[in-house]
């Protein structure tokens, strides 16, 4: 037994434990959040003797006598102080690294009183975010220590809740405080764990299974393995090709696969049980990537399908190769891009019961508890589920597919015991689909004032171990590369392959990320050749209203391209007259899924017993802030005022199914569906007040309608509106690194202009590491080899002076104007960054991430 | 305040625990470094070797310089993870010339989350770039040759 102190309390703690498992599991401190439990992410920072530590690293038999603080130990001043100071600089998305952020704070403020921007850095800079790119999380850390010394909380600067007003988002003082939930913070009575058996092997027919020793241990619950399952084995987004788990006679695919799952009283036990679980294989050879999948001869990654091509898309429109056969200027060049981590700070995890009603309750954390709905039934074949989300600790497409929702789902299902299933970091890593590695060959025509001719294009990529949304990344990486510009004669094919790797599927970009970098390569290539500037060639080939996109589109009134190239023309010129290596590129992205899929916006708007509005939409918030967009919404088109409304996160059985948090669409989709429902909402409030409607429901619902890929029509609507951005990089002479990076977004309608910003910021530094340093290195057993803190993630000291502008541009007619922000935000910068480092040293770099700059990671250190 | 500021702080990597007798490699307590350092931070412990009061050094560097052994390092403020040790001998060798000593067992680096922590020449050493300052690397170590300099492990 070890003597401490928390939070001012003496406390006992076994010896033996972790002080993080001791925090959350014996005192249920789940401010302290468990983002890796191998000391690297910063979420378990606490404050011991008033120093940041994790609490992941010291066992507690060595804190004898010391003084452990959370952020359920600051005083009330400091609860108050920092829930504003990161309201207010809009510092708070996903939430989940925010605890450890504001003791990082307090630890430096109770030492500085008026730290430098410098010292703030450095104080948070063992502490990792995805979500914010740092940028206003060190203005809160300003803001606070402001405050701290004027000793009095002013009141919010924006207080009006209508669209364009920066408020508060509305759940930062639950995620600052820490008492938000995330799935791994419930421990409901009689909860077990659960844990899959991963395969030994990534290519492997698995010829038996003995769990008899497993079974037998003390503690053990159930042994679940194929042949229980209930309902469908494979589950999957589009295509049903996910293997819940391998039965007897089946491939494995990659060293994810579930072979059977082990269900115990405690964690320790699931660990034991795992080992005594005999299972037989029979190695096979496996298909490292696509060039070996291609192959004729090459093994098989599905006994169900005929070959290794998971999905195939050819674009075409107008006589690409006629076009570059005619122009004056051609170029051509490969380019390639890597696997990407997501890294969200929140590692998967589900927590299910069965509840009253004896539906099996999923409390999940993914991108839309429909599909989590979905899926489990098709698992389970029954009905009979719900699904509510929780918090969301970050996604970036990586909480889209199956990861543990449907293994929480069937123990208990089988066992009806209530259950938490939560990946180790290692497993997040090796599980969810990454990014698509890219390869890519483009040819690009100009005429002498570089007016694009006709662009022709071959990709193929890695979609590894299962489809997941290979096929639709394919095709946005397909139907993007051609850029915002007005040109009509353009050409792709691609091909995403299956391989024995971890999967590949949606990550914020969605495969423009991928060929924009080439695109917008050539683009600046060819202006070089031709004698113009980047920005030049970019004004003049640039996407106006009225005009055609090479997809046959006519763009709207909304469209803002060239907007956003003229506002960042004083900073690029400035850049340029002062000898700097700058870089530039351009991006456009759709918002909504587009192609002539049903892409269903709903809301509900119930008023309730407490005589307030409660806004249902099955669409989740994961940390992008839709919560606060639908609040505004409303407050904007009733006559409502903020205190009138409740934000319910989603469930499946009073919310709407809204689609997926993905393709940027929620702000405009349901956003469009809540103002819908909002008329009503106004019609019925005429003479009335809200205490008059109780029990009453307002539904609203809006299809965002679009043509299909090829479709037979002039111009054919491929998306209901794009978001364009420019974005420029600029490099210090001095250091070889970024001085500055200048990020100019037109939205449409900005909702929240200082959530945009954030967005900006988050995404643009995730692009950084994207283009200068984050690698998913594979093995040759096909295992990812690189920990979480090797992933080359940047950190607040290295992140450059970031400027996010956020345009207006009126035009779009649905969601009152507002155009999603979410993922554009990454496409242009590796491009931007890769041509100022052209512009550094002469070197023209195709490859990511950059090779011969100062950010590339050292020899030895992998 | 020096533990905010990103300024490197010298740093002598020899914990004494040989008492200057038979490493060949650690401090030899010659008092060089405590003449040059312009702030007096520097002094010789009961040991016998080099120590800096990290709240009075301002990072010069003239210890570095001076230091025979060459085992002074400036070492970044917010980095609390250092190795006090500089012996490159071999497991047994180098256990047996101090009962502190690095042995090269490679702990650190299995446990290191962010490839910060490695094992060259016998001896571990820390990436400062790379290190996240989780102190994983301090508690695991079994000879207790790598210091939390934030003095909390």
């Amino acid at each position: 037994m070890a003597a401490f102190f928390v939070n001012g309390q003496t406390v006992q703690a076994k010896a033996g434990l972790t002080l993080l498992r001791f925090l959350r599991d014996e005192l249920k401190l789940t401010s302290v959040k468990d983002g890796c439990s191998e000391g690297a992410c910063g979420a378990c920072t606490v404050l011991i003797d008033g120093v940041p530590c994790r609490a992941c690293v010291p066992k507690v038999e060595s804190l004898e006598g010391k003084q452990v603080l959370t952020v359920e130990g600051l005083s009330p001043f400091e609860k108050e102080l920092y829930t504003f100071a990161f309201g207010e600089a809009g510092a708070v998305q996903c939430g989940f690294c925010i605890p450890g952020m504001v003791l990082c704070a307090k630890s430096l403020l109770d030492k500085v009183e008026d730290p430098t921007e410098e010292q703030i850095r450095y104080a948070i800079r063992n502490n990792y975010c995805r979500c914010t790119g740092y940028v206003k999380i060190i203005a809160a850390i300003h803001l606070a220590a402001k405050l701290k010394k004027e000793g009095v909380i002013p009141a919010p600067s924006h207080r009006d809740w209508k669209l364009g007003s920066s408020v508060h988002r509305l759940d930062v003082q639950e995620k600052v405080l820490g008492f938000g939930k995330y799935p791994d913070d419930w421990y409901l009575p009689g909860m077990v764990y659960g844990s899959a058996l991963r395969s030994q092997y990534a290519r492997a027919r698995v010829l038996g299974i003995d769990d008899s020793k497993a079974k037998a241990l003390p503690g053990v619950v159930a042994i679940i393995t194929a042949k229980d399952i209930p309902g469908e084995n494979k589950v999957g987004h589009i295509k049903h090709d996910q293997y819940s788990l391998i039965p007897i006679g089946g491939l494995t695919h990659y060293l994810g696969d579930a072979i059977a799952l082990v269900v115990a009283e405690d964690m320790a036990t699931v660990e034991k049980a795992k080992k005594l679980i005999k299972v037989s294989y029979e190695p096979l050879p496996a298909v490292h990537g696509p060039e070996e999948a291609w192959q004729p001869d090459a093994p098989r990654v599905f006994d169900e399908e005929k070959d290794n091509v998971q999905a195939y898309k050819h674009v075409a429109r107008g006589d690409a190769q006629g076009a570059i056969d005619k122009a004056k200027f051609v170029l051509q060049r490969h380019f390639e891009t890597p696997w990407t981590e997501h890294a969200f700070l929140e590692p998967e995890c589900a927590v299910s019961y069965m509840d009253e009603d004896g539906y099996v309750r999923v409390l999940s954390t993914d991108q839309s508890s429909h599909t989590t709905l979905h899926e489990c039934m098709l698992l389970l074949g029954t009905d009979k589920v719900r699904v509510q989300n929780q918090l969301v600790g970050g996604g970036f497409g990586g909480k889209e597919d199956m990861s543990v929702q449907h293994h929480a789902a069937l123990i208990t299902y089988l066992t009806g015991r209530a259950v938490k299933v939560k990946l180790s970091r290692a497993e997040s890593l090796l599980i969810h689909p990454k990014r698509h590695p890219f390869w890519m060959d483009f040819t690009i025509g100009c005429d002498e004032n570089g007016i694009i001719q006709g662009v022709k294009a071959k990709v193929y990529s890695d979609t590894g171990a299962f489809a997941s949304l290979g096929g639709p990344v394919l095709e946005r990486a397909c139907t993007h590369a051609a850029g915002p510009y007005n040109y009509q004669n353009f050409e792709i094919e691609g091909t995403a392959y299956y391989t024995n790797n971890p999967p590949a599927g949606a990550f914020r970009g969605f495969g423009v990320t991928q060929t924009c970098f080439a695109m917008e390569s050539l683009l600046n290539e060819m202006a070089e050749k031709i004698g113009i500037s980047p920005w030049e060639i970019r004004y003049r080939n640039a996407i106006r209203p009225g005009q055609e996109l090479p997809n046959g589109q006519i763009v709207g009134a909304e469209t803002g391209l060239v907007e956003t190239l003229e506002a960042i023309k004083p900073y690029y010129e400035a850049a340029v007259a002062a000898g700097k290596p700058v870089g530039l590129a351009c991006a456009m992205k759709n918002s909504g899924v587009g192609v002539g899929l049903p892409d269903w916006g709903r809301c509900k708007l119930i008023v309730e017993a407490d005589r307030k509005l409660h806004i249902y939409a099955g669409a989740s918030c994961i940390g992008q802030g839709l919560g606060t967009v639908l609040v505004q919404m409303v407050v904007s088109n009733t006559p409502l005022q903020r205190e009138d409304i409740v934000y319910e996160r989603s469930n499946t059985w009073i919310a709407p199914d809204s689609g997926d948090s993905s393709g940027s669409r929620q702000t405009l989709v349901t956003g469009e569906a809540c103002r819908r429902a909002c008329e009503k909402v106004s019609e019925a409030l005429q003479g009335h007040t809200l205490g008059d409607l109780v029990g009453q429901e307002f539904y609203g619902e809006y299809l965002a309608k679009t043509d299909r890929l090829g479709a037979d029509v002039p111009h054919p609507v491929s998306h209901v509106a794009y978001g364009y951005a420019t974005q420029m990089a600029v490099l210090s002479r001095d250091t070889g690194k970024l001085e500055s990076l200048v990020a100019v977004h037109d939205v449409g309608k900005a909702v929240n202009p200082l959530s945009c910003e954030g967005q900006i910021e988050g995404g643009v530094v995730m692009s950084m590491g994207y283009a200068l340093r984050e690698q998913y290195p594979i093995d040759e057993n096909c295992k990812p080899i690189d920990k979480f803190g090797k992933l080359g993630l940047f950190r607040a000291h290295e992140i450059p002076k970031i400027t996010a502008i956020v345009l207006d541009k009126p035009g779009l007619d649905v969601a009152c104007g507002a155009i999603g922000i979410g993922e554009i935000t990454s496409i242009p910068t590796a491009p931007a960054i890769a041509e100022a480092y052209y512009q550094l040293d002469g070197e023209r770099r195709t490859v990511l991430p950059l090779i011969h700059t100062p950010y590339a990671r050292k020899e030895g250190h992998r | 305040m020096s533990r905010f500021s990103p300024a490197p702080l010298a740093f002598v990597a020899c914990n004494g625990g040989c008492h200057n007798a038979s490493c060949t490699y650690g401090c030899i307590g010659c008092g060089g470094c405590v003449s040059v350092c312009p702030t007096g931070a520097i002094t010789i412990n009961e040991d016998g070797v080099a120590q800096v009061d990290r709240s009075g050094c301002v990072g010069c560097g003239a210890c570095v310089e001076a230091c025979p052994q060459g085992i002074i390092h400036l070492w970044e403020g917010s980095v609390r993870a250092a190795v006090r040790c500089s012996n490159q001998e071999a497991g047994k060798a180098a256990r047996e010339a101090c009962q502190m000593s690095c042995i090269g067992c490679g702990i650190c680096e299995k446990n290191c989350p962010s490839g910060a922590a490695k094992v060259t020449h016998n001896l571990g050493a820390i990436d400062q770039s790379l290190c996240l300052s989780c102190g994983m690397c301090i508690v695991k170590c079994p000879r207790h040759a790598i210091v939390d300099l934030g003095n909390i492990f």
